[in-house]
């Protein structure tokens, strides 16, 4: 027997999207909503029977779901009209909601493995707590749910995945964008399922207990499909469907047949949950929206007025230094987690950074399937639950596949749910050329990440020692930071590097810069570059001069985005020239960037010469002979030399 | 011959740079086959050379430094005493006198023909500019000269009558025997046919009878396309000017002097004229500052007031070209351009391909 809460429930979830379409004809919503009317009582069958602290995930159909898990109306209404006092302050709005153990996104099947990452966090911290995402059966189609599917089994996460399968993505009926059976999918990777559906709402409320006790109990993943229907249109005028049947669901909704049968009840519950509504309404109207500069506050890098120091000269590799952070690190702090793939004693990763890791730190390293969306989810799930997760991508040419859920997720978290959390996810990947590797293995895509909104670029390069910049994350990164490693630099030994005539100095920052410059005489040609190209900047520079009469100094940077270009410019006003070299193609990159910003930090008029040196805008090839073709870095003199003698 | 055997860093995994770890014996040391010669860190593992030969041991690496797979990081000699002392390429000395000098391309030349010293010059960096004692302008950019146009420069000399000459005059003759004494300099000439219409709107003369206004205009768009001939040539170098500043020589009553249009390629036609017309009127009032009449980097002299058939125009110092302009035949309803050009800089082709661009631009202003 359903209690008469629960109707009552219901009623305030359907009397609330009503008020939110109203709010919308007269103007005071700033965007569209989705509503779930006919699909109530699925986010009250589950939410009644979570635990406190339990978390639900929840996706662009999610104002039931918010309901039913936090009764917080207040804060979803003025949330709608875009108030400061609304959940997220006005940023996220209909789609993007946080509140407590509450997160919903607008991203499609995207949200799964973020859950799974909470989930995985719960295992970790053994606290008993389950974690529930709700997705729809359009977001079958997403390749990402069938990652998670394989990672949740693979990790025993407790995650209860219900899919409420109302028949139509959008406007399409699942009969044109669905093959094959939707519980066989969950079946194929081992995941138990439950299945019910929202007109028989008694059984729906024991499959949902059931459900969740089996997921705590067993700490297993569970997939429970709903079967709903949304009487509403998807969004607001684009419900193409046929009237009789939108009519039949109509007679069949559990709220409307309690309607008819308990009249007299119905109208006072009616007249309390309006009642509630119209007074919030009434006092969000009144409230302010967010002041700009509250929304900006903290965005601004402060600048760096560097203090230099003698570069550091270690008889280590790169790759032993990375290694070593890891090592020293997770001994200290057991919240860092090494995730990717291959990472697994004795392998220990294709570059071997994880090397004896996983031996000495078994509970601390993940070796995942290859599935890179599915495994920058997770690691963004963990960073979200207070976890400090490293995820290594094999190649950066695979981060394509992660991007998703940096720019649609980890982004996005601290901005859109109004700075009540923090994602300190680190992406480390290694990028570059010059292997043979060929057009997907060799690929440096630094210009495609940097410029992420709250996404820290790092790049690092032989010449600092990386475990400070390592460190300098660990230490004080609080948002989504993704480093760039360089397959040939992690051979090297770190700080070898010696020029007759140069003096060598790095700034005493977390993200150093190096300085390479010649001694006792004023250079004229500034040089900026950065990652593993820059050893090879570095080796002609004497060659520079030969040729051309134009004296280089080298400047190295660390941090790519933001940019910081206090030295390059006090340089550049001295040398007016200025050369930067990448190794990614040179359209739109790098190079561009920090020319523009010198140009509008000096002035033209302090300038007499700007060139860019990159890769050609083709995909890189195998053969030796075409490969350094295409790329800049065995070539970096010739080019410098025909630039400075156009 | 005394190295009888070389070890080369060997490629071991994926690795390109191997980390020398360990040297077993000091340089001169006697070894014999089989000995361990030093110790080399991959990625993975570590890896010790043996010597293949006996003899006596040369390391060309250090420890805790990298080298390159494929590198020779030992010799082993048959005799101790052809080893050198020195094992690194690095200098650890202080004293700037045993600084190694780095010497630019163009500055070894100069100083191969020249047979300079330049062990007395306390500079790391030595350019150009350090062995022959020039400055270099910030505005010019230096170019190299093909192989095959390096030619000696002529040392001639003009022998001459000892006379009293006015200042002005002493100033022009520095400037223009300069380039004219390379006896490099040529002209050449070309007309400008069917030019004159006196009853139609013709662009090419305004109203005053002066075509010099267009032909200004054109010259400064035109050299854009003819670096050549908006350069000079100094040391062996072509230095080509960045900007087009063009020169207008002016010489009506009060002796001769050169406006400078300071970039005169971003003007207009309009702007070209107000700049000529500014240039008389100030010439004529005799305010023309020191900034309007230096820094030309290409010269325009019109002598058509005085009715001259064709004329050899001398190229300016520090220039590469002039241009001519004579007057109008007005019977044969032409007149001459004549453009006289420093061979060590371009050549006749260039030359002529320049003003036959430059007769076709100005026949594009009339209006039969």
């Amino acid at each position: 027997m359903v209690l008469d809460k629960f109707y009552k429930q219901a009623l305030l979830i359907r009397r609330t999207e009503d008020t939110f379409l109203e709010l919308f004809s007269q103007g005071k919503m700033n965007g569209t909503v989705h509503t779930c009317n006919g699909q109530e009582f699925s986010a009250i069958a589950f939410s009644n029977a979570l635990k406190q602290g339990d978390f639900v995930y929840s996706n662009h159909r999610c104002h039931g779901h918010y309901i039913a898990h936090t009764n917080d109306v207040e804060g979803l209404i003025s949330e709608l009209m875009g108030k400061n006092s609304g959940t997220c302050g006005g940023i996220g709005s209909s789609q993007h909601l946080c509140n407590e153990d509450f997160y919903s996104n607008g991203i499609q099947g995207g949200i799964l493995p973020v859950a799974a990452g909470m989930a995985c966090a719960n295992k970790f911290k053994k606290n008993d707590q389950i974690g529930l995402v709700f997705i729809g059966d359009g977001t079958l189609g997403q390749g990402v749910v069938y990652e998670t599917f394989n990672l949740v089994s693979l990790l025993g996460l407790p995650l209860l995945i219900v899919c409420e399968d109302n028949g139509y993505a959008q406007s399409t009926s699942q009969k044109n964008n669905l093959a094959g059976n939707i519980l066989a999918r969950a079946e194929a990777f081992g995941i138990k399922t439950f299945h019910s559906n929202t007109w028989d709402i008694e059984k729906l409320f024991d499959n949902a207990k059931e459900s969740i006790e089996y997921v705590r109990e067993d700490c297993k993943p569970a997939f429970h499909l709903v079967n709903t229907y949304r009487l509403n249109h998807h969004s607001k005028s684009d419900d193409n469907r046929c009237e009789n049947e939108v009519n039949d669901f109509v007679k069949k909704d559990p709220l409307n047949i309690y309607k008819n049968n308990h009249k007299a009840s119905f109208e006072k519950m009616l007249l309390s949950v309006d009642s509630r509504i119209s007074k919030i309404v009434e006092s969000s109207d009144r409230e302010k929206e967010q002041a700009p500069s509250d929304y900006v506050k903290d965005t601004a890098e402060a600048e760096n007025y560097h203090n230099f120091i003698p570069l550091e000269m270690l008889a280590e590799r790169v790759v032993n230094r990375i290694n070593y952070f890891f090592d020293v690190t997770i001994n200290q702090d057991k919240s860092v987690i090494f995730l990717g793939e291959d990472v697994l004693s004795p392998y220990g990763g294709a570059f071997k950074v994880a090397k004896n890791l996983s031996e000495k730190y078994p509970e601390n390293v993940i070796s995942t399937p290859i599935s890179e969306q599915a495994i920058t989810g997770l690691s963004n799930g963990l960073a979200l639950s207070g976890f400090k997760p490293y995820l290594e991508i094999m190649f950066g040419d695979f981060i394509t596949l992660s991007m998703d859920q940096i720019i649609n997720h980890a982004s996005k978290f601290h901005h859109m749910y109004n700075k009540k959390v923090e994602c300190p996810i680190v992406i480390r990947t290694p990028m570059g050329g010059g292997r043979g590797y060929g057009p997907t293995h060799s690929q440096t895509l630094d210009k495609i990440l940097a410029g992420i909104d709250n996404v820290k670029l790092i790049a690092l390069n032989s010449f600092v020692d990386p475990y400070i910049i390592y460190k300098e994350i660990y230490n004080n990164e609080k948002h989504p930071v993704i480093v760039v490693e360089n397959k040939i630099d992690y051979g090297k030994v770190v700080g070898e590097k010696e020029l007759q005539n140069y003096s060598l100095v790095r700034s005493s920052e977390g993200y150093p810069l190096v300085k390479c410059s010649p001694i006792s005489i004023e250079p004229t040609l500034t040089i900026v570059s950065y990652g593993g190209i820059a050893s090879e900047v570095f080796e002609v520079l004497i060659d520079v001069f030969v040729e051309t009469e134009l004296l280089p100094e080298l400047i190295v940077l660390s941090k790519i985005c933001p940019l910081d270009l206090h030295a390059v410019c006090e340089s550049v006003e001295k040398t007016r020239n200025i050369i930067v070299v990448e190794e990614g193609s040179l359209e739109f990159g790098i190079g561009a960037e920090i020319i523009s910003s010198v140009l509008e930090m000096i002035g033209t008029n302090n300038i007499d010469m700007v060139h860019r040196i990159g890769a050609l805008p083709v995909p890189i090839p195998s053969s030796r002979t075409l490969e350094e073709y295409v790329l800049p870095n065995k070539s970096i003199l010739e080019k410098i030399v025909r630039k400075v003698n156009i | 011959m005394s190295v009888v055997h070389e070890i080369i860093a060997p490629k071991e995994n994926a690795d390109d740079a191997l980390l020398v770890r360990k040297l077993y014996f000091k340089n001169k040391d006697k070894v014999l086959k089989h000995d361990e010669l030093l110790d080399l860190e991959t990625s993975k593992i570590v890896i010790t050379l043996d010597s293949d030969v006996e003899g006596y041991v040369e390391y060309l690496v250090r420890p805790g430094t990298s080298v390159w797979v494929g590198e020779v990081i030992i010799r082993i000699h048959d005799n101790p005493d052809s080893i050198g002392e020195k094992v690194s390429s690095t200098t650890q000395s202080g004293d700037a006198s045993l600084i190694p000098k780095v010497i630019s391309r163009n500055a070894q030349k100069y100083i191969q023909k020249n047979n300079i010293d330049i062990s007395s010059l306390q500079k790391s960096f030595i350019k150009l500019s350090d062995v022959t004692g020039k400055t270099s302008d910030k505005s010019i950019k230096t170019r190299k000269l093909p192989d095959n146009a390096i030619l000696a420069s002529l040392n001639s000399e003009t022998e001459v009558k000892e006379i009293s000459l006015s200042l002005a005059k002493k100033t022009e003759i520095a400037a223009l025997s300069n380039i004219q004494n390379s006896g490099l300099v040529s002209t050449i000439f070309y007309n400008v046919d069917d030019c004159y219409f006196p009853d139609s709107e013709n662009l090419i003369f305004n109203s005053t009878g002066s075509s010099l206004p267009i032909i200004s205009y054109e010259v400064a768009q035109l050299l854009k396309s003819y670096p050549m001939l908006n350069s000079y040539y100094e040391d062996d170098m072509v230095m080509e000017y960045v900007n087009i500043n063009l020169g207008i020589a002016l010489d009506i009553d009060d002796g001769l002097q050169v406006y400078t249009i300071k970039n005169c390629d971003d003007l207009d036609f309009k702007l070209v004229k107000i700049e000529i017309s500014q240039a008389i009127y100030s010439y004529l009032r005799k305010n023309l500052t020191r900034e309007q009449v230096t820094g030309s980097t290409f010269t325009i002299t019109d002598l058509s007031s005085l009715g001259v058939d064709r004329f050899i125009p001398l190229i300016n110092y520090k220039q590469s070209a002039i241009l001519g302009v004579s007057a109008l035949d007005k019977k044969l309803n032409r007149f001459t351009l004549s453009l006289s050009f420093d061979h060590r800089v371009t050549e006749g082709k260039v030359a002529s391909n320049f003003l036959s661009e430059l007769t076709e631009n100005l026949k594009n202003h009339i209006v039969k």
